[in-house]
């Protein structure tokens, strides 16, 4: 088979390699890490912005959406390309461009992989501090267009937080700089309003990130409890007390069951929750920050508290919680990831409202969550193969994003809107503020061939999906 | 837009929806703005009401400059029109604060020091500490990115800012963001109007992160004579794994003024550390080995009274030569490490000038320069920023200063800027000339 002259031209842009266009190739492209999927017509590669830039442009001369896409890690379906079009992976471009160990800036292209970032500045006793849970096949870019979060951003702050500049292909294929390594220069902070755009205002080929020495040591905390209503009391009265610990996550008992199939990381299965807590920084008063936490959690009937010795130990408490969404595997063929966020004093009627969500759904829910900043992540099990549990899995999601959306919450935290969830916007934001934010897009993307059907529900609630060519390309 | 505003029908229009006065003479001089003065003044007091009132200036043609406490007026290029003054004060209901929560939601005319001390009551605090004159407004200060010495640790409003509403051109009050901590939620329009001057929309309501009081604060300094080596200390500092609350590089008139006797050195660093007590004293031997290593002097430790008066003060004296009228002042936005070299070549700009700079690599330079030296000594400082890979914006312009330069250069991404602001206000009725590019 010939390439089509569409195919042609990219291939001229990046070469023959990467360029994927037979059908085999692009199965494997039409999905990420969420439940959704959709086919591109074609997939590249790009080694240079140069020729993000060119691929944009030629998008724009034939009217040909694109999506870019990362490590293929999202959940909320982000990088999938829903109205088809060409499919922009970004993960040939991987190198760390610069450290500067004297500002604490390193510059990075998008493809890179997050944990290798903070790998390739380790030797210098720096971090780079977003660590979302996928963090060994995530790309930065990625983080950037969903302002990804992880278990230690409670303290200091999500992707947003620690991206201060961007270069990015716009989508009228010039390639611009927001932001920088200074901090509050002058005009819009349109790198704050970049992260977090999932794709749909360009692509970003350059990122400049905030490096963080590393805390000086650490305290973990694994508390076990017989009620979710302790634990999360726990929680509140921790940060109540003015102790903001780097972490606080929580596993119910469905997790801590599935953890201890998998990893044996020392849960108690017969607890009801167990709550994971960090304490870093200097070393100088954080036995005394451990032990306040420790009287508090015994003050709400903890069961049994245990604070890791070594570096081992807490490697091990980690793994449960870090291996948590790959344990669920053992206990059921799929599930699904709910992200959402509510205020933390609301969370006990929360997660009482989301159990009772598994009870009239006949699913089941197992929680592991940010619980220290409210993000939920309920992970509804299920298995495909069922005709029609797939569709009842998705019901009940959306069911538990109203229960936040009650709670005073948002539709969510670290995984974005993406298309798994632009058609509940509309129950949070009224037409008007998502009319008001979509100036942005205007403004930005006229054409609106930028990740077109992401985040903002589609007029007439479906969007179209081209099953044969994009009128006027020959695929 | 040159077509005439017609004034009498917009004044009509706006005392149906608001409390409306048309000051003359004397009266209109607090509301002027680069000695412009405005036909009209309305104080709405609900955020419908200030949609409606906008809407109907924007439908009249008539440009409006958005006015919480007026402290930072001087921000900016003087408006190229400016016919009504719209006032937030009004605007001033604490909405929700739940302490367990740690996020607070008011009306975006309520006072800083109101919400700080609403939230000081429950052992809490919104962790900004802005150079602004008593009255200043939530909405001012997040429409103007003020921050001060704590953002190094703390992080600025594009960090504290959770969700906003704001009332558009077209009379509607919107909102994005939210109540939770975690959001990625639709657009970010509140980074949007971080700093934006009030050119995209006007706040109505605005939800921050709050914080815990410190148990522990603590206050010293170390006197240098050579700002180098004061950088050089302060970008070593930071590189440690101990986060100060405050590292700032003042010179000795800077100095002086907070009563910190240097014993004839130019500069100095001051330090404060917050946290736990133990974390706290870990920070003063820190400060102290960071110093010595950089051929500081010894390092002073305040008492804590002593120390709060010497930040207060700090910050009061900063805010009055922000807005002096005889003063030019200038901030710089620098690479942390470049602070100190810079701060080097700026000091022989000017006679006696004011220097004093925060950790995150904001510099400012105030002295008392007379109208017609003025540009160009801003061009002097702005070429230090620019040689260092910075910025440099001019915060006050001082009386007859109006033809200054004070966004400078434009940059390629201001196309965007642009674009955005067509999208937003499509007749410039908002602030028109007065942010970079003349949006």
């Amino acid at each position: 088979m010939q390439p089509s002259r569409f195919v042609q031209e990219l291939i001229d842009i990046v070469g023959e390699r990467n360029v994927l266009w037979d059908d085999y190739d692009l199965r494997l492209y039409e999905y990420d890490g969420s439940v959704d999927r959709a086919l591109p017509q074609a997939v590249v590669l790009p080694e240079s912005a140069e020729q993000v830039a060119e691929i944009v442009k030629l998008c724009n001369r034939a009217s040909v959406p694109y999506t870019a896409r990362g490590g293929g890690t999202g959940l909320s379906g982000g990088s999938i390309p829903v109205a088809g079009g060409v499919l922009i992976t970004l993960v040939k471009m991987n190198r760390v461009l610069e450290v500067d160990l004297e500002n604490l800036r390193a510059v990075v292209e998008p493809g890179l992989v997050n944990l290798q970032l903070s790998e390739a500045v380790a030797g210098n006793g720096l971090y780079y501090v977003p660590d979302p849970s996928s963090q060994k096949a995530c790309t930065i870019g990625g983080n950037v267009g969903e302002n990804s979060g992880g278990p230690h951003t409670l303290l200091y702050g999500v992707t947003t937080n620690h991206v201060l500049g961007v270069e990015v292909v716009m989508p009228d294929g010039e390639l611009v700089e927001f932001g920088g390594k200074a901090l509050d220069l002058p005009g819009y902070d349109l790198t704050g309003a970049f992260v977090g755009s999932e794709g749909t205002l360009g692509i970003a080929t350059k990122i400049t990130v905030r490096l963080v020495p590393l805390p000086e040591d650490v305290r973990t905390l694994l508390a076990v409890f017989n009620t979710v209503d302790d634990a999360s009391a726990t929680v509140s009265e921790v940060i109540g007390k003015g102790i903001i610990p780097a972490a606080i996550e929580m596993l119910d008992q469905m997790a801590l069951q599935a953890v201890e199939a998998s990893v044996h990381a020392g849960y108690p299965e017969d607890a009801a929750a167990v709550l994971l807590i960090e304490v870093d920084g200097l070393r100088d008063g954080l036995d005394e920050q451990a032990q306040a936490i420790r009287d508090i959690a015994e003050a709400h009937n903890a069961r049994s508290l245990r604070i890791a010795k070594d570096a081992k130990e807490r490697e091990l408490l980690w793994s449960g919680r870090k291996g948590a969404f790959g344990a669920i595997g053992r206990i059921s063929p799929e599930y699904y990831v709910v992200d959402g966020v509510v205020p933390r004093t609301k969370l006990p009627e929360v997660l009482e409202a989301i159990a009772e969500v598994g009870r009239q759904y006949d699913l089941r829910i197992a929680n592991v969550f940010h619980a220290g900043d409210g993000n939920l992540h309920p992970l509804v099990l299920f298995d495909g193969a069922i005709p029609g549990e797939l569709e009842r899995t998705k019901e009940a999601g959306a069911e538990i994003m109203r229960i936040c959306i009650r709670a005073g919450g948002v539709l969510s935290g670290e995984h974005g809107i993406g298309m798994e969830k632009a058609e509940l916007m509309g129950e949070l934001f009224s037409d008007h503020d998502m009319e008001v934010m979509l100036k942005l897009k205007a403004a930005l993307d006229p054409e609106g061939l930028a990740n077109p059907g992401k985040i903002f529900p589609t007029p007439g609630r479906c969007v179209e999906i081209p099953r044969r060519p994009l009128a006027g390309i020959g695929w | 837009m040159i077509e005439q505003v017609d004034l009498t029908t917009l004044e009509t229009e706006l005392k149906s929806v608001a409390e409306t006065r048309k000051p003359d003479g004397a009266e209109a001089e607090p509301w002027s703005v680069g000695g412009v003065a405005p036909a009209l003044v309305c104080t709405p007091s609900d955020p419908e009401s200030l949609g409606e009132a906008l809407a109907a200036c924007d439908r009249a043609g008539a440009a409006v400059v958005p006015w919480g406490g007026g402290t930072q007026q001087g921000l900016g290029n003087p408006p190229e029109r400016y016919d009504v003054a719209l006032v937030t004060t009004k605007l001033d209901r604490l909405i929700e604060h739940e302490p367990g929560d740690m996020t607070v939601t008011a009306q975006a005319g309520m006072s800083l020091s109101e919400l700080q001390s609403t939230l000081r009551a429950h052992g809490q605090w919104l962790p900004l500490d802005p150079p602004v004159l008593p009255g200043a407004t939530l909405g001012g200060a997040l429409a103007t990115d003020v921050s001060g010495p704590r953002r190094l640790k703390e992080g600025g409003l594009r960090d504290l800012v959770i969700g906003t509403r704001a009332a558009n051109v077209d009379g509607r009050v919107s909102r994005a963001g939210g109540k939770v901590v975690k959001n990625v939620t639709g657009y970010d329009l509140n980074k949007l109007h971080v700093g934006s001057l009030g050119t995209l929309g006007i706040l109505t309501e605005v939800s921050f992160k709050v914080a815990p009081l410190p148990p522990a604060d603590r206050t010293w300094y170390c006197a240098f004579e050579d700002p180098k080596s004061a950088g050089l200390a302060l970008s070593k500092l930071l590189w440690l794994p101990v986060s100060f609350a405050a590292l700032d590089l003042v010179n000795a008139a800077t100095a002086a003024e907070l009563g910190l006797s240097l014993e004839g050195a130019p500069w100095a660093l001051l330090a404060r550390a917050t946290g736990f007590g133990p974390a706290v004293e870990r920070q003063l031997s820190e400060f102290r080995t960071g110093t010595e290593a950089r051929q500081g002097a010894d390092t002073v430790t305040l008492a804590e009274q002593q120390a709060e008066g010497l930040w207060s003060g700090y910050l009061e004296k900063a805010a009055k030569r922000r807005w002096g009228e005889d003063r030019l002042t200038c901030r710089m936005a620098l690479y942390s490490a470049e602070q100190g070299a810079v701060a080097a070549a700026v000091a022989g700009v000017g006679e006696k000038p004011h220097i004093w700079g925060h950790g995150t690599g904001a510099l400012f330079w105030s002295a008392a320069v007379e109208a017609a030296g003025r540009a160009e000594a801003v061009a002097r400082l702005r070429e230090a920023a620019h040689q260092a890979g910075g910025r440099l914006i001019v915060e006050n312009r001082g009386k007859g200063g109006t033809g200054l330069d004070v966004w400078g250069p434009e940059e390629p991404s201001y196309e965007y800027m642009r674009a955005i602001k067509r999208q937003f206000d499509p007749r410039g009725t908002l602030n028109p000339g007065r942010f970079v590019d003349g949006i």
